[in-house]
């Protein structure tokens, strides 16, 4: 295209001191409207930043009135109807406007050219598109909801959903389906920029774990959203103009729309969980001062899980009346799903020891991901064993599977993610013991906030119920309270991370001593992210060198 | 293209005005847009994909009254809009062909003729679509003539698959329209901007889709 | 690529050539006549009516053929990096996972094919009918 977003912002307004600031992207031409109409990766990605944080505290405050609700045995606090809108405004906001996009929008966004060691994305004008896309599908949910809201769930069911319900669900699902091309816009770029726009030297095996990870999201992301936008136009044009495609008295089928929602949406829980595994081999290896272990493997690890997540959506169909031979197929195919995912625990394992582990906060926020990500992904075998299935299926043991690994496996690892990368994003760093005493905060928050839900799910609590019998009282109680502490340590953040904005020390170029091109830069990087080309030598990962001490003295 | 991969570029002492800053060179850039495009692409086979997904289990399911619906389309109109969309498919592979070759008023030609064949297919569909509103064959109708209820799940099937499609011969049209509008003002490089390219690739898809469209749609039930 | 200015000048092609209205048309005409020979071929077979009903799953097979065609020679996947041609290859073959594994689940559903999908009308009014 030819015209050109920005250029010749170049070497040679380079000054001996004090440069950092006046040719820092944030430094340069502060405006709103210049963050608003920008094109560089990182601005977006701060741009996205407060949007998710955003959509992440509308969730968090539908999720604090859901666990409120369930203090009590009986349906006190919210009607039925309002039960049902806050969890579906729950799921929906933090699935698509929370937890697809936070890891490759934010994190994704910033460091990826600065990896690789490239100038920008390689479609500048698209990524910022993407965030409007991401802003105006979030803007029609939201309005959604509040406008009356939704009440079919995030999963927007059939015959439900097209039938029956008159809440605004065509509303929200063209607001999902707009920040659906908002995915696949980041999708392309991500690509695309790492296909073509490596320098000489960085081959693809000398790639940092977090882009491969990037790469893999995209790949799920560009091949499952669209076939989650058609469902969703289907669904919107059954309810709008009578083309019912699902409608059973036509001789529709309900469950047909299972099949093409899960085709996107299970495969969309790999969006959600394969970034925050780049994220945390890139904190473990760091501070662990260790070469990670077995690099090759972890690549395939992470393609497998791209590759294997499309062949097992129908594991959440099980009692749908889905053919029981389809079902024992898929149950066999989820259990094969598990092989990579355990390389890759017993990988970070493998890295960790006899490693100097030093337990900075992004170290244990990353730990506390391995946990409980191992928690998650076990529980989940047992979910997809067909006959263990028919006694959870739609229990709070599901409700408690999924959470372990969206909020304390993707949201763990994208607070390790931010700790980590929070001097090199915005050049201050952030008081370390504010830090570990919220990460710790976190972990034990979060444990107790849904471990007494596989509790509630094994002996009978169904999912989506805001009234329940009084034997089960105590592990909602737990998780209540659980919950509480959880919200605290989500605040803390937000609190330590904006003062050390104002107030935090400036970061060095490289505060923790860690490898990867992007610590090669200043802390905030310049404009085009390198003043002089990155210098790629030796292997991604080297944290101990043969021939040196493996811990040098710092000499920033 | 074969000009812009020419290895004589001392550096950057002449850069093309095409070249973002943040490429290195055309090839890298040209590499990138063909790239993303196809990309996108294989995002619509798989949007369109689950639209076939949904015809393929409903004809399973329901072979009889698929055929039975299927021989109420306008096959004549059908089939001429397949010759106006392979014609067009023609003329945006030449242009793309003369573009790289700098050939600016055969540009201006062939993209001028695409997109005329673009709208007389967007008039024949419009003409189909007021013929098929006349005989009632929409599933909300209540003179809906078929009886069997499949034959409802084929014509929704119908409508919204040729209503995307037509929704992207729009897209393919306003596309080709600023372009030919950038032509004749002499905007932009022709060989060293990928946009037509770009759009040709694009329109080349539509083409595709209809190529499966049409045997869903329109030949299918015919041999009684 | 030794251009200075943009406008008015693509390149140091040769002035006739620049002038000419069309450029080469070959293959593209070819292919071009050659879609439309498969055209007319699956507009006959889908009349012939030896094939019945399975007369679309040759329509199909040309229409393969035709796509072919056109992103080989329409849409220059014929001079494009294998990396493109890669990527519609996993559009393809991913729409083959979500047909099979779909298909799988209804082609193994008990009773003939749609017997699950009959709306339990009968059931139904059977019920009432108890009551």
């Amino acid at each position: 295209m030819s015209d050109i977003p920005y250029r010749d912002v170049d070497v040679d307004g380079e000054k001996p001191g004090g440069r950092l600031m006046e040719e820092s992207y944030l430094g340069e031409r502060f405006s709103i409207w210049s963050w608003l109409t920008t094109t560089d990766h990182k601005r977006i990605g701060i741009l996205y930043l407060i949007s998710t944080t955003l959509f992440f505290f509308i969730g968090g405050a539908a999720a604090t009135m859901i666990r409120l609700e369930l203090f009590t045995p009986a349906g006190d606090l919210l009607t039925d109807d309002g039960y049902n809108k806050v969890f579906t405004l729950h799921g929906v906001v933090m699935v698509w406007f929370f937890l697809v996009p936070v890891i490759p929008s934010v994190l994704g966004n910033f460091l990826v050219p600065l990896m690789i060691g490239a100038k920008d994305l390689a479609f500048p004008r698209l990524n910022l598109l993407s965030w409007y896309l991401n802003i105006l599908g979030g803007t029609f949910a939201v309005w959604a909801m509040l406008s009356g809201g939704v009440d079919t769930g995030w999963t927007f069911y059939t015959p439900y959903s097209t039938a029956f319900a008159n809440t605004h669900v065509s509303l929200t699902a063209i607001g999902v389906f707009i920040s659906g091309f908002s995915t696949i816009a980041t999708g392309v770029n991500m690509i695309v920029t790492v296909h073509t726009m490596r320098p000489p030297g960085m081959g693809w095996f000398r790639m940092p774990l977090f882009v491969w990870a990037i790469y893999a999201t995209s790949l799920i992301m560009l091949l499952s959203t669209p076939v989650l936008a058609m469902v969703l136009t289907l669904l919107v044009t059954e309810r709008l103009l009578g083309l019912g495609i699902f409608d059973p008295n036509r001789g529709g089928d309900p469950i047909l729309f299972q099949h093409l929602f899960w085709f996107y949406s299970h495969p969309a829980v790999y969006i959600m969980i394969l970034p925050g595994m780049g994220v945390v081999t890139e904190v473990i290896t760091c501070f662990s001062r260790r070469r990670v272990f077995g690099y090759a493997a972890m690549v395939y690890a992470l393609l497998a899980i791209a590759v294997i997540g499309f062949f097992v959506w129908g594991h959440h169909m099980f009692t749908s009346g889905q053919s029981m031979y389809a079902s024992l197929t898929f149950s066999f195919l989820s259990f094969i799903v598990a092989v990579p995912s355990a390389i890759k625990v017993f990988n970070w394992i493998a890295t960790m020891y006899r490693g100097q582990i030093t337990f900075e906060a992004s170290m244990l926020y990353a730990m506390g991901f391995v946990g409980l990500f191992t928690m998650g992904g076990l529980t989940g075998l047992f979910l997809a064993s067909v006959p263990v299935d028919l006694h959870l299926h739609d229990t709070y043991f599901v409700v408690a599977h999924f959470h372990y690994i969206m909020v304390g496996g993707m949201v763990s690892a994208f607070f390790a993610g931010l700790h980590f990368w929070w001097p090199k994003i915005t050049g201050r760093l952030y008081p370390e013991t504010a830090a570990q005493i919220a990460a710790l905060l976190m972990f034990f928050g979060f444990n107790l906030t849904f471990f007494p839900q596989y509790i509630l799910g094994n002996i009978g609590m169904p999912r989506r119920y805001h009234a329940y019998p009084d034997a089960f009282q105590v592990w909602h109680v737990l998780s209540s309270a659980g919950a509480v502490i959880l919200a605290a340590a989500y605040l803390m953040p937000l609190g330590y991370l904006v003062w050390s904005l104002i107030w935090g020390k400036r970061a060095p170029s490289n505060p923790w001593r860690a490898s990867g091109l992007e610590w090669q830069t200043g802390s905030p990087p310049p404009k085009h992210n390198f003043l002089a080309n990155p210098k790629i030598e030796g292997s991604v990962y080297d944290y101990h060198p043969a021939q040196q001490p493996r811990r040098e003295p710092s000499d920033d | 293209m074969t000009e812009a991969a020419a290895p004589s570029t001392p550096g950057r002492a002449i850069r093309s005005p095409a070249l973002a800053s943040h490429f290195h060179d055309l090839r890298q850039q040209h590499a990138a847009a063909d790239l993303g495009l196809w990309i996108f692409l294989a995002t619509e086979i798989l949007f369109f994909g689950g639209l076939f997904a949904a015809y393929l289990v409903y004809a399973v399911l329901y072979p009889d009254g698929f055929l039975d619906a299927a021989a109420e389309t306008e096959i004549v109109i059908g089939t001429i809009n397949t010759a106006l969309l392979l014609t067009s498919g023609l003329t945006a592979a030449l242009a793309v062909k003369a573009a790289g070759a700098g050939m600016r008023r055969s540009v201006t030609m062939l993209i001028a003729v695409t997109i005329g064949l673009g709208l007389v297919f967007l008039g024949a569909k419009g003409y189909e679509y007021w013929l098929d509103l006349d005989h009632h064959l929409y599933p909300t109708s209540p003179e809906f003539p078929l009886a069997a209820p499949p034959a409802k799940l084929f014509w929704s099937l119908y409508w919204t698959m040729t209503g995307l499609h037509a929704i992207h011969i729009l897209v393919g049209l306003g596309t080709w329209g600023i372009i030919l509008f950038q032509t004749v003002r002499r905007s932009f490089s022709l060989t060293d901007n990928s946009r037509i390219r770009i759009a040709g690739l694009y329109w080349g898809f539509v083409d595709l889709m209809w190529l499966f469209i049409w045997p869903l749609l329109y030949l299918m039930g015919r041999a009684t | 690529m030794s251009r200075a200015t943009q406008h008015g000048r693509d390149g140091n092609r040769p002035a006739a050539d620049r002038r000419s209205l069309l450029p080469p048309l070959m293959p593209e005409l070819g292919v071009f006549l050659a879609l439309f020979a498969l055209t007319a071929t699956s507009v006959l077979v889908a009349f012939w009516s030896a094939l019945g009903g399975l007369a679309i799953l040759a329509c199909l097979a040309i229409a393969l053929v035709m796509a072919a065609l056109v992103m080989t020679f329409f849409m220059h996947l014929r001079s494009a990096m294998a990396v493109m041609m890669l990527a519609g290859l996993a559009g393809v073959v991913w729409l083959a996972i979500l047909f099979g594994l779909t298909m799988a689940d209804y082609l193994t559903r008990p009773g003939d094919l749609g017997a699950s999908m009959q709306t339990p009308v009968k059931a139904e009014t059977k019920a009432e009918a108890a009551n």
